[in-house]
């Protein structure tokens, strides 16, 4: 009958056995890759707005509070997006003749509010709180990035549960005195460690029973 | 110069087949080949193979899978998330024991089927001896012997003699492997 394969198919016959196994592997390696990319997390993106809101300039350029705008933050679950009406109180007297202010303007004239897009969007069923965090020393920048130096605002952090957990297993590596929370140029000192213990204590964060399912996903 | 063509043998019955294996080791040829349809009952002490190796590629591959699921197991409900499910200790080992069993199943298993292939060197769809005259019949219903030409014993015409004496259906010749 003689032979049915050429010589070279023996090679073929592994490099296929090999191929199998990339073929098994390559998906997982691709799959584990993807979703912490920034194409999956959003981090870096920069979503359209209605209007050109630069934090630098009204954070690092006029030094605005955090909380002039975001009033909610130190109270609520919810940060909050000002309404038209903080803009204006400005906006009514100063580049009101600025073209990319026309959306406020016309918000103002309406009654209809801006429609801001979401650059932080936690999935329905994790139940984010504000207050709770900065309370408790958690810095706006320790999660949102240098927002002060955002000229559009985008997305610094991935949002991972297991970046969330990473702090609340040990909060120690980013907790910062409470009269630091809104210092939007913050940076850990030396002895972050040290110190971030200390205020662990100080502020009674109670450590083991942060990971717990219900303090998130209630 | 291509080296002389092994000679092999071909027998009708799975008898007369463990018959001349073992007048072919009395006659001191060392490297002889058997092709069989079926493993032959005997056909290993015939051969005086040595024993495989399989087991404990088996026996470290399902240690090596039993005790990684152990320890990953572990590693996740005592150290790396401890969660209180049901009020059991974090280091619940009795609860691990099912997934330990099932994965040195599996690192055994796997490592049967492809340290199989890798001891035998499959997959290997050309071989020099499938040119032999009737060899496909090797895996319905005839017995092949062969002796390779680079036995030390080996020699074209008292070996032919030898095989013939062995009362075969044919003896014929099997061209070295290239290379």
């Amino acid at each position: 009958m003689g032979q049915i394969f050429r010589p070279r198919a023996n090679s073929f016959a592994r490099i296929a056995l090999l191929g199998l196994a990339l073929l098994i592997v390559l998906p997982f390696c691709i799959g584990f890759a993807l979703v912490r990319s920034p194409y999956l997390t959003g981090v870096d993106d920069v979503p359209h707005q209605p209007v050109p809101f630069s934090h630098q300039h009204h954070v690092s350029g006029l030094g605005i509070d955090c909380r002039y705008c975001h009033t909610s933050v130190e109270h609520a679950a919810f940060a909050g997006i000002p309404p038209t009406e903080t803009c204006m109180t400005c906006h009514s007297q100063i580049w009101t003749d600025a073209a990319v202010l026309e959306p406020v303007r016309k918000s103002w004239r309406t009654g209809q509010p801006l429609r801001w897009t979401r650059v932080y969007d936690l999935p329905d069923f994790v139940y984010f709180n504000h207050g709770i965090h900065v309370s408790h020393g958690i810095g706006c920048t320790t999660c949102h990035g240098p927002v002060g130096r955002m000229p559009l605002t985008r997305q610094a952090t991935p949002l991972f549960m297991s970046w969330c957990l990473d702090c609340h297993r040990a909060p120690e590596k980013y907790v910062r005195p409470r009269e630091h929370v809104f210092d939007p140029d913050w940076t850990p000192p030396q002895n972050q460690f040290a110190q971030g213990r200390q205020l662990v204590h100080e502020y009674q964060i109670r450590v083991g029973q942060l990971i717990h399912c219900s303090v998130c996903h209630r | 110069m291509s080296p002389n063509p092994s000679l092999l043998a071909e027998f009708g019955t799975a008898g007369q087949f463990l018959d001349a294996i073992g007048r072919t080791r009395a006659a001191g040829y060392r490297r002889i080949g058997a092709y069989a349809p079926f493993a032959v009952p005997g056909l290993d002490e015939a051969l005086d193979l040595p024993a495989s190796r399989l087991p404990q590629w088996m026996l470290i591959f399902g240690i090596f899978g039993g005790a990684s699921a152990f320890l990953l197991q572990a590693y996740l409900a005592a150290v790396d998330f401890p969660l209180n499910a049901g009020g059991r200790p974090y280091f619940s080992w009795p609860s691990f024991t099912l997934v330990t069993f099932e994965f040195t199943v599996l690192g055994a298993a796997l490592a049967g089927f492809f340290g199989m292939l890798a001891l035998n060197g499959l997959p290997r769809p050309y071989h020099p001896i499938f040119d032999a005259t009737n060899f496909d019949r090797a895996s319905q219903d005839r017995f092949f012997l062969m002796i390779d030409s680079d036995d030390p014993e080996f020699d074209p015409y008292s070996t032919r003699r030898f095989l013939d004496s062995l009362n075969p259906i044919a003896v014929t010749e099997v061209n070295r492997e290239a290379g």
